[in-house]
């Protein structure tokens, strides 16, 4: 059985569905951005 | 998404959408999504694709992208269960200032279970670990 940090999760159930939602959400913001900047750091080492 | 309203820490890129295929339901949901530029996930280039009633009809299951990002669009999921069959085991969720139906978290681990996915496995689990956590909350 995977290894599941609770902890995460009881902070979770702590919140409202929207709130979890939200929470999401910028979770996903973050993503795109570091995913960006990845594409501007690889597309500087190329030269491009 | 479900998983993430029940309180998964995991993330996810897309939306499943267990949808009604009755007339009326496949008329409305063609008329949401028309204006997203709704295509075909991962299709080769230059499939010739139609968002139309006709198309839902004829199909079951469509993995889209649109301009909302990606959408599962599932008229049946693992098991056979279809929007019917997942209504009595679903409830009302308000958030964004809407209202929708969200199927409860038994029923979520029993589908992806019978899924019977690899990449499943570790979500699952999580989503065990969830249950144990909310029937040890009193009330």
């Amino acid at each position: 059985m995977p290894d599941v940090d609770r902890t995460l999760l009881r902070e979770n159930l702590k919140l409202t569905f929207e709130q979890r939602a939200r929470k999401h959400l910028r979770v996903l913001q973050m993503v795109e951005e570091l995913r960006r900047a990845g594409k501007k750091l690889r597309q500087k080492s190329d030269g491009r | 998404m479900a998983a993430i309203l029940h309180g998964s820490a995991r993330v996810t890129f897309d939306v499943d959408v267990v949808y009604a295929r009755t007339r009326d339901n496949i008329e409305c949901l063609t008329t949401a999504l028309a204006p997203h530029r709704p295509d075909l996930r991962n299709a080769p280039p230059g499939l010739p694709f139609a968002w139309d009633t006709k198309t839902i009809r004829n199909g079951l299951n469509f993995t889209l992208t649109t301009d909302l990002g990606d959408i599962d669009l599932l008229g049946e999921v693992a098991g056979g269960e279809t929007y019917q069959t997942l209504l009595p085991h679903s409830f009302e969720v308000e958030a964004f200032g809407i209202r929708f139906k969200c199927i409860d978290l038994p029923t979520l681990i029993r589908i992806k279970e019978a899924a019977g996915r690899r990449k499943d496995q570790e979500a699952i689990a999580e989503l065990r670990v969830l249950l144990e956590e909310i029937e040890k909350k009193p009330g």
